[in-house]
């Protein structure tokens, strides 16, 4: 699948008409939950294909049933995933279905109710992150705050940026400024950019809070 | 299935076929490998939920065949929504689903302080009007009991009835047991197993480890 680049590091999807009507139905208010899982999986899986696309690969050759050699890739380095709870953990599944005992770890981030800076709440993340290329999971990118206090915590346990891939579903143009300003060498994997960010900071024209539809606590 | 004469009168444990204790062995087993963790673990989980859909209250409903006759058939007469203490319970949200198409799912985040061994609330999301629901709340692992204790008082809060708790679990210990049941008579546990004591850190003797960090792979 071919994609098109934004800013530098930023991969965005191609936007084929298939995934512009699986982005209209999940945006839609109107349909209920169990189209919007069914259909976000499958972006998500998109996402998560093309993110897999950027681990760097080394030469392997094989011989077929036919006795014949093929001159094929292998992955290179080891790999986890991190889902910045909650909506994060909805993307787990997609990379699981790719790569079947992959790792998992788990950030939890909260805005201070005060101060409205994002901390850090809970975090457990395999004892040797420093030497796998990590997936960063949040589906959506607002301002990054959250994105970028995650990734603060990946670079303190000695994860290098070029180590780092973000998977993410929809992405405002604010969010993939600050994230790239600070961290210009982490790759950004989002399926779609939208126009921006409202008066509350909620991504539009969005679809919602991505976390409380999928795992269906809605108001 | 087999009743237990401890504190919780609701206590049911799966019968105990011998291909159940052959996955039980797998999963107690220190050495098992990450994957084969994680496949044996849904495995077991799937065991539990089957059971425990035995708690959903029924209607009557009477259908037509498409053969012309009538059937004196049953129905769900509640919703149901699954709660799970996170981490190690967000591993038995998929057997949930597996059984309820796009059932809703509440996330609790308790800590428990290694030093200290008390337990506190970090992050609680709840499906809205979930005084309404059949609640499944699920955590893989009951130790003392303290973190399933706060996380049935968040949700007594919210004013779910303590009768419409299914607490699911893998392995309890007999201790956790009658510390639940002491402040939640009518609470009903369904468990895999009932191991009879805990080791110096708290955790559950054989039982099986730290079920998180080996269903994640952060160990």
């Amino acid at each position: 699948m071919s994609l098109s680049k934004n800013h530098e590091n930023v991969y965005v999807l191609n936007q084929t008409n298939q995934l512009k009507g699986l982005f209209t139905i999940i945006r839609d208010r109107t349909k209920p939950r169990s189209e919007f899982i069914f259909y976000a999986n499958r972006i998500i899986r998109l996402i998560v294909e093309e993110g897999l696309n950027h681990l760097p690969v080394s030469p392997a050759q094989v011989t077929t049933a036919q006795n014949v050699k093929f001159d094929g890739v292998v992955f290179d380095g080891r790999i986890c995933g991190v889902s910045i709870m909650r909506a994060g953990e909805s993307m787990e599944q997609g990379l699981r279905d790719c790569c079947r005992s992959v790792r998992i770890g788990k950030i939890l981030i909260q805005r201070d109710e005060e101060s409205q800076e994002p901390v850090l709440h809970f975090k457990k993340l395999p004892d040797d992150i420093a030497d796998r290329y990590v997936l960063l999971l949040d589906p959506m990118l607002a301002t990054g705050g959250s994105a970028m206090c995650a990734m603060d915590v990946l670079i303190s346990m000695g994860c290098k940026q070029e180590q780092i891939i973000f998977l993410n579903v929809i992405a405002s143009p604010e969010g993939l400024n600050n994230v790239h300003q600070r961290f210009p060498n982490i790759r950004i994997v989002t399926a779609v950019i939208d126009e921006g960010l409202d008066d509350k900071g909620y991504i539009t024209p969005g679809l919602g809070d991505f976390g409380d539809i999928y795992f269906g606590t809605k108001i | 299935m087999s009743r237990s004469d401890f504190g919780l009168n609701n206590v049911h444990v799966l019968r105990q076929t011998v291909y159940l204790l052959s996955l039980m062995t797998i999963i107690r087993d220190k050495d098992t490998s990450h994957s084969e963790f994680v496949r044996t673990s849904n495995m077991i989980i799937n065991m539990l939920v089957q059971e425990a859909l035995n708690y959903v209250p029924m209607k009557k409903r009477l259908i037509v065949s498409g053969s012309g006759g009538t059937y004196n058939g049953l129905e769900p007469a509640q919703k149901i929504c699954g709660v799970s203490i996170l981490r190690a319970g967000e591993s038995m949200e998929h057997g949930l689903n597996a059984a309820f198409q796009s059932v809703p799912i509440g996330k609790i985040l308790i800590q428990r302080d290694e030093l200290t061994f008390e337990s506190k609330l970090l992050f609680c999301k709840l499906p809205k009007n979930i005084e309404t629901y059949l609640v499944f709340l699920m955590d893989p692992l009951l130790a003392t009991g303290n973190s399933s204790i706060l996380a049935v008082q968040a949700l007594l809060r919210k004013g779910v009835p303590e009768e419409n708790i299914v607490f699911l679990n893998l392995i309890c210990c007999s201790q956790g047991i009658e510390n639940i049941g002491k402040q939640f008579p009518r609470l009903k546990l369904v468990t895999a197993a009932i191991d009879p004591e805990l080791n110096d850190q708290r955790y559950v003797l054989p039982g099986c480890g730290d079920f998180g960090d080996r269903y994640f792979g952060t160990c």
